[in-house]
């Protein structure tokens, strides 16, 4: 039996007192831990607070396996004013009680435990399972005490166990709202939808949802009623089931407003969906829907696609942008195996979609009785000994009619007077159709031709005379051909490739070619076909017996109501009744109340999406793009991502601020980093759900110790939260920062130390920052995961350009003498001062070198900066460049010979790698970090400024003799590379199972 | 063993009768003296086999017997008309007088019997032989690793190899005057000194040895025997072992001239190599500085080009200006004329002719319309539209996607719906 313990405990909830708080812990933890082992025990906790439900999982672990353990999200309790949204959150609680599918539920509140009087919720009963009351505590509860609460409440709940009620039966006839396109529409969904609904209405009451603007007198509005778009909308309650055909033409453009706000059972015909979104945005107006569409299916990717090919088709062609509709749907019916790979390669994350496979409906073609068989080919001008081959449906490049006329025209086929081929259906408008025309008109043996759009009539009469039909497809993206359907369905010998659905057909009822076949094998099998009589005829009657049992209507018809059925009641849609319950009385709620409780609902449960979320903080740029070392990483680590994200996760950049909790997405900016038109999105609040990851890319101090909450609730709803450390130095080198910096960095290394992991950009920072947790923070010292990752260094292109009119003098100055570079801001750990000192003792020994230094001048260092420009070698043999373009600064690293980085500390040493990348050989002070940087190519000192000298001395006599360290072997990887480096250490997988 | 294996053992691995006849060649330096001072030598060959040695003798004018245990050898001998009887050595150098033998030989006899029995027969062998008498004792060389590891166990019926050391002590202690080691049957190749290779170091020295031992006798017996006791016979472990070395370390030497020559030269090239790179490295440095002035003069091409592009912009917009105010002027004047001198007195002299009204009149409706004509033009450009303000973000909902779709779905029943997007 299964019972849940609801607890309506929490931090900050008003009215109990800290007491009856710890009491209630006591009592449910010593109820969980009696429970648990006569009955399947659950827990439900509220996650609003996110430290105290981490500290209530934590109390329960012990008690508990972790899948017992369900957090929910309620609606924030100040916000609910009125009655009506209090009786909206009462509804919303009892749907998230009711999806645990517990046989009793036990309500534990600190207000009725203390036995404070009347308690503060309306008294409320359950339609799915009965509701146990604790009963109140004495308190302080001495552990005998307890203990007999303990056994009184489980008493209650198994006494209540046994008043459980049966669930109702319906009464009557359920009514099904059936949207689709109907006769006389010109679709094949259309004349399918017309042998499909006789079969459903013998279970439902039917009827018909049609496009008012478009249609206004479908043919079968004789047998069923015919309600527009607007009535469903305002009666969605009156109707038991919905059902919709959606397909890839213009004919759904109001299902998908429609499916938005009425949710039903889909049919997908098509998988690929795009056209159909392209037409909703250049025809009916929808402001920027294939652009949305294409988002919301497939990420950033798309877009850069959408504005990277010039011609919208090719986008649509590659992308499907289904996943609005998948998404909304109640349960999906595909029609061939095809369709169902497809979605697991493309949405692989949305395993909770319920779906179904149901054949192709096809009404068994009426005996093909000799007589009627002749007279329609007598009516087609052929006689006996004619052979027919028909190529049936519309013509266009993926029906590869170019191929079979090709064939035709070199076999014997072609040759014979006797043989004919028809393409019945209308032939292409664009070029490809101008060339089919041209190629007929040359044919030596005028036996081929065209027949245009053919009305049922006709395409019956094709279908009825034929002798033998070619279906083939390619270069499509292999989705349900019911032409070969129809074919097989009138006993007529077909011939079809093995492309995408057709595949699947038996191969004693079709003659199958390959999907890439020679035009050999399909002259072949013309010949074969055209020649063997019996094999025809056996064939074509393997065809209409195999429709006629798989296919028939009655049995399709009796999959669709089973289908129908099965998702109605079947888990994972307890979103809909919630919402349409509460519809009724939305209008009372106040919109900020209408808006939280949307929130609630969608937080608690979510809609399926397309991949999991991979969701990286971007919080800085998105304000202020200062250019600083650390974004230019973050911006190349995005672009990288972006390009290739890792296996089923979508890259989506975040931001968030320090005034208000909560992230959204960065949707604006990151349009605009990819350079497309950053209009057509908009910057919502994330939604996130277990499995999903959040790296906090960026370096920011207050704002991540202001989110902490919030990056606490995600954290209890399953997401996976990390951040990447580029250096402890305010922490270690105290001095060199301005005061007050080490207390912030210590803060913000607290606040992350108490989340999942940490990656660190070098395996020394990640070995300081395993001492500073093993100090600070030793009860994470074990939990707290730490990887590296290698920052990338691609040979960057010249983004700024501009010379000062100084470079002209500069240059010459620098080209002049050998000279020994330092880059980076002018800072006191940079170790500017050292190399100054150095160079004093090595001018004033006589030595003709040039110190050149490239970076603006930072903080503390004003009495270098002083020093630096009255020094008497500056213009001459100190050469100080205080802003350089990266232009410049290229100009600058070809004349100079030898790169200096004396830092005290760095995150990485990308300084280093750039200079080698531009040939330079490099001199380095022997710390941890640069050692894993350069390895052996560059040459090392330890110590201060005389070391330094020595080993510039050192370096020249090297260069004499030709034996420098060379550092064009210096290994470093390209940003993608570390892209992946980046994914592996994001996504490790945790030792234990959870 | 049995006699039959013996027998295919000896088929297999003795060697052909002319292969160890041109071995005992090597003794005739030994046998000349003695045939020299004695006019009718005797000799016993103990273990005579086939009686390769015994024709030897008999050919060099020895009057020689053998002793053998082996019937079928004997038979073999016996053949070949030698004098050879089945007897065992001891025994027969004991029923033999005292100094009546010239020469006692034993080959490769002595490694299989025990060492008692050698010595006794050595001592008996002293005894019968004459002054300046000669005993033979060939046996394997120990010295060679490969036979004193090895090949000595051939055959089963060897005892144990017998140092040179040790058998030369025995004949020493025995009594006899002098005795001569000589290493035999060694590859002609190894001779010379040429450079060896470990395998002729590990099994090249001389496989067999043989003591020569002389009874004493007068110095004139004795010295004719000095030159065959003076030569150098076979090759020695450790020659062959120096030969070896010797030749490593030449090779060793030659090796470590080419690595210092090679490391010498390694150095030139690398001064060279940085002398060039020196070269390159200020080669690049002053194209750089080149392109640094380059790209200044291009810099202050474009600004000049643009600034001169401004003047003439501002230099239109001037000229441009000065047409709109004169324009402006005009309207202004036509809104409202204020008469200059000419109008006056032109107006003064209407009144007075009296038709001041109906010029007037005519003057106001020609104004009117040519202000008509110059409304359309003289409308001012609309005020800039206000930049959109993008620095901020948009104050959209706060709710995300899925909530929206929620919201959405509630608002349903209100007829007002706030749109899908």
């Amino acid at each position: 039996m299964r019972v849940l313990l609801d607890l309506r405990v929490s931090e900050s909830s008003p009215g109990p007192s800290h007491e009856s708080r710890a009491q209630a812990w006591i009592l449910s933890r010593a109820l969980a831990q009696g429970l648990r082992d006569r009955h399947d025990a659950h827990v439900l906790l509220d996650g609003r607070f996110p430290e105290s439900a981490a500290k209530a999982r934590d109390a329960l672990a012990g008690v508990l396996p972790p899948e017992s353990i369900h957090l929910w999200l309620s609606p924030a309790q100040d916000g609910l004013r009125t009655d009506a949204a209090n009786e909206a959150a009462a509804h919303l609680r009892e749907a998230v009680v009711a999806r645990l599918r517990p046989d009793v539920v036990f309500v534990a509140d600190p207000g009725t435990l203390a036995g404070n009087g009347a308690d503060a919720s309306p008294a409320e009963t359950m339609a799915s399972a009965p509701v146990v009351r604790a009963r109140a505590v004495l308190q302080p509860a001495s552990t005998p005490e307890v203990a007999e609460a303990v056994r009184v409440a489980i008493e209650d709940i198994e006494r209540a166990s046994t008043d459980a009620r049966p669930p109702t039966a319906p009464e009557k006839r359920p009514r099904l709202a059936y949207v689709s396109p109907l006769p006389p529409q010109r679709s094949g969904i259309a004349d399918y939808s017309a042998e499909l609904l006789p079969e459903l209405a013998k279970y439902y009451d039917v009827e018909l949802i049609v496009d008012a603007r478009r249609l206004t007198q479908p043919t079968l509005s004789v047998n069923f009623p015919v309600r527009d778009q607007n009535h469903l909308i305002t009666h969605s309650g009156d109707y038991d089931r919905v059902l919709y055909h959606f397909g890839n033409s213009e004919f759904h453009e109001y299902m998908f407003e429609l499916l938005e706000m009425v949710p039903g059972t889909v049919v997908l015909h098509d998988f690929f969906l795009g056209d159909a979104q392209w037409h909703l945005e250049f025809f009916c107006g929808k402001r920027n829907g294939l652009a949305r569409a294409l988002y919301a299916s497939h990420g950033y990717q798309a877009m850069v696609d959408r504005i990277r090919f010039e011609d919208l088709s090719t986008v649509v062609a590659r992308y499907p942008c289904s996943f609005e509709v998948i998404r909304r749907a109640q349960g999906i019916i595909f029609h061939s195996h095809y369709s169902v790979a497809l979605m697991k390669h493309w949405y692989a994350a949305s395993s909770n979609v319920h779906t179904t496979l149901i054949p192709l409906l096809r009404r068994p073609a009426e005996t093909n009785a000799p007589v009627s068989r002749e007279e329609d080919r007598r009516a087609l001008g052929l006689s006996d000994d004619d052979f027919l081959v028909c190529a049936f449906g519309l013509l266009g490049p993926t029906k590869l009619n170019d191929r079979l006329l090709r064939v035709w025209k070199n076999s014997a086929l072609g040759a014979s007077p006797r043989c004919r081929l028809v393409f019945v259906g209308e032939n292409a408008h664009d070029a490809y159709g101008d060339a089919i025309k041209a190629e007929i008109d040359r044919l030596p043996v005028p036996n081929v031709e065209i027949t245009g759009w053919a009305d049922e009539a006709m395409f019956r009469r094709y279908l009825r005379a034929a002798d033998l039909a070619v279906q083939l497809r390619g270069r499509s993206r292999g989705e349900t051909s019911a032409a070969v359907l129809d074919t097989m369905n009138h006993g007529v010998a077909t011939i079809a490739n093995a492309h995408g659905a057709m595949a699947w057909l038996p191969k004693d009822s079709v003659w199958m070619l390959e999907d890439d076949f020679t035009d050999s094998e399909l002259d072949d099998a013309l010949s074969r076909m055209w020649r063997d009589v019996q094999m025809r005829t056996a064939m074509g009657a393997n065809a209409r017996r195999h429709i006629a049992e798989h296919h028939s209507p009655e049995r399709c018809g009796r999959q669709y109501i089973e289908a129908i059925e099965q998702f109605s009641r079947c888990g994972g849609y307890e979103r809909n009744p919630l919402i349409a319950n509460l519809a009724k009385i939305a209008p009372n709620l106040e919109s900020t109340e209408k808006k939280l409780i949307a929130s609630a609902i969608a937080a608690n449960f979510p809609a399926p999406r397309p991949a999991r979320q991979l969701l990286l903080d971007v919080s800085s740029m998105v304000y202020q793009d200062l250019h600083t070392g650390i974004q230019r990483v973050v911006k190349s680590l995005l672009r990288a991502l972006i390009e290739s994200p890792p296996e089923g996760y979508r890259v989506e950049p975040v931001y968030g601020d320090s005034q208000q909790l909560g992230y959204r997405y960065a949707r604006r900016y990151t349009l605009k980093f990819l350079g497309c038109p950053d209009d057509t999105l908009d910057d919502a609040p994330i939604s996130y759900a277990a499995g999903d990851q959040f790296i906090g890319l960026d370096l920011m101090h207050d704002p991540v110790y202001f989110q902490a909450p919030y990056f606490r609730q995600m954290h209890n709803a399953g997401v996976r939260v990390q951040f990447v450390v580029y250096d402890l130095l305010p922490v270690l080198l105290k001095h060199r920062f301005p005061q007050g910096s080490a207390d912030l960095h210590a803060r913000w290394l607290r606040t992350i130390a108490e989340f999942d992991g940490a990656l660190c950009i070098s395996q020394a920072v990640a070995g300081e920052l395993r001492d500073w947790v093993a100090d600070n923070a030793p009860h994470r010292a074990n939990e707290l995961h730490i990887a590296s990752f290698p920052l990338g260094a691609d040979l960057s292109a010249v983004a700024s350009k501009g010379l000062p009119p100084s470079a002209k003098v500069s240059m010459r100055t620098i080209a002049m003498r050998t000279s020994f570079l330092m880059v980076g801001t002018v800072e006191p750990r940079k170790g500017h001062a050292l190399a100054l000192d150095a160079f004093e003792e090595l001018w004033a020994a006589g030595l003709n070198i040039n110190l050149v230094i490239v970076g603006k001048q930072g903080w503390m260092v004003e009495e270098l900066a002083e020093r630096m420009r009255k020094h008497p070698e500056q213009g001459d043999r100190l050469i100080w460049i205080e802003k350089a373009s990266d232009e410049y600064l290229e100009l600058v690293y070809s004349a100079s010979t030898c790169l200096i980085t004396a830092s005290e500390g760095e995150g990485f040493g990308l300084p280093l790698i750039e200079g080698a990348q531009r040939g330079l050989s490099l001199i380095a002070r022997d710390l941890p970090v640069f050692r894993e940087v350069c390895g052996d190519c560059a040459l090392y000192f330890t110590g201060g400024a005389h070391a330094l000298a020595e080993t510039v001395r050192k370096w020249l006599d090297l260069a004499q003799e030709g034996t420098l360290v060379r550092s064009e072997a210096l290994q470093y990887v390209n940003w993608r590379q570390s892209a992946q480096r980046f994914v592996e250490a994001a996504l490790w997988e945790s030792a234990a199972p959870p | 063993m049995s006699a039959p294996f013996y027998r295919a053992f000896e088929d297999k691995h003795r060697g052909s009768r002319e292969l160890i006849r041109s071995r005992l060649e090597i003794y005739v330096s030994f046998l000349e003296p003695l045939l020299q001072q004695n006019a009718q030598p005797v000799a016993i060959d103990i273990g005579c086999g086939r009686g390769e040695w015994l024709e030897l003798l008999r050919d060099h004018g020895f009057t020689a017997r053998g002793v053998d245990l082996d019937e079928s050898m004997l038979q073999a001998c016996r053949e070949r008309g030698l004098d050879a009887a089945r007897s065992e050595g001891l025994a027969t150098l004991k029923g033999t007088p005292s100094e009546s033998l010239a020469l006692i030989s034993a080959f490769h006899v002595v490694e299989h019997i025990r060492f008692e029995e050698l010595q006794a027969i050595v001592t008996e062998a002293l005894r019968v032989l004459i002054p300046g008498g000669l005993l033979i004792l060939e046996t394997p060389n120990s010295e060679n690793i490969e036979v004193g590891t090895s090949r000595f166990y051939l055959d089963p019926s060897h005892v144990r190899p017998i140092p040179q050391q040790l058998l030369a002590f025995v004949v020493d202690h025995a009594g006899f005057e002098r005795h001569k080691v000589m290493r035999l049957q060694e590859a002609v190749e190894l001779h010379g000194a040429s450079p060896v290779s470990l395998m002729s170091v590990l099994g090249g020295v001389s496989p067999d040895y043989a003591i020569v031992a002389q009874k004493h006798a007068s110095t004139e017996i004795l010295h004719a025997h000095d030159l065959a006791f003076s030569r150098e016979y076979g090759l020695s472990l450790s020659t062959l072992a120096q030969r070896y070395d010797q030749h490593h370390a030449l090779a060793q030497a030659q090796l470590d001239e080419v690595i210092a020559r090679a490391g010498a030269g390694e150095q030139e090239l690398r001064k060279l190599i940085a002398i060039v790179e020196a070269q390159a490295r200020q080669a690049k440095a002053s194209v750089a500085a080149l392109e640094a002035r380059v790209a200044l003069l291009e810099q202050q091409e474009t600004q000049t080009l643009e600034r001169l592009q401004d003047i003439d912009g501002r230099r239109l917009v001037a000229s441009r200006a000065s047409l709109r105010e004169r324009l402006r002027a005009i309207r202004h004047f036509l809104r409202h004329p204020r008469p200059g001198p000419v109008v006056r007195r032109l107006s003064r002299v209407a009144k007075m002719l009296g038709i001041h009204g109906p010029m007037r009149g005519i003057y106001l409706r020609m104004r009117g319309f040519v202000l008509a004509r110059l409304r359309p033009q003289s409308v001012q450009p609309a005020a800039p539209a206000p930049t959109p303000d993008t620095s901020s973000v948009p104050p959209s909902a706060e709710l995300s996607d899925d909530a929206r779709s929620v919201w959405n779905q509630l608002n349903m029943q209100t007829k007002n719906k706030q749109g899908v997007d």
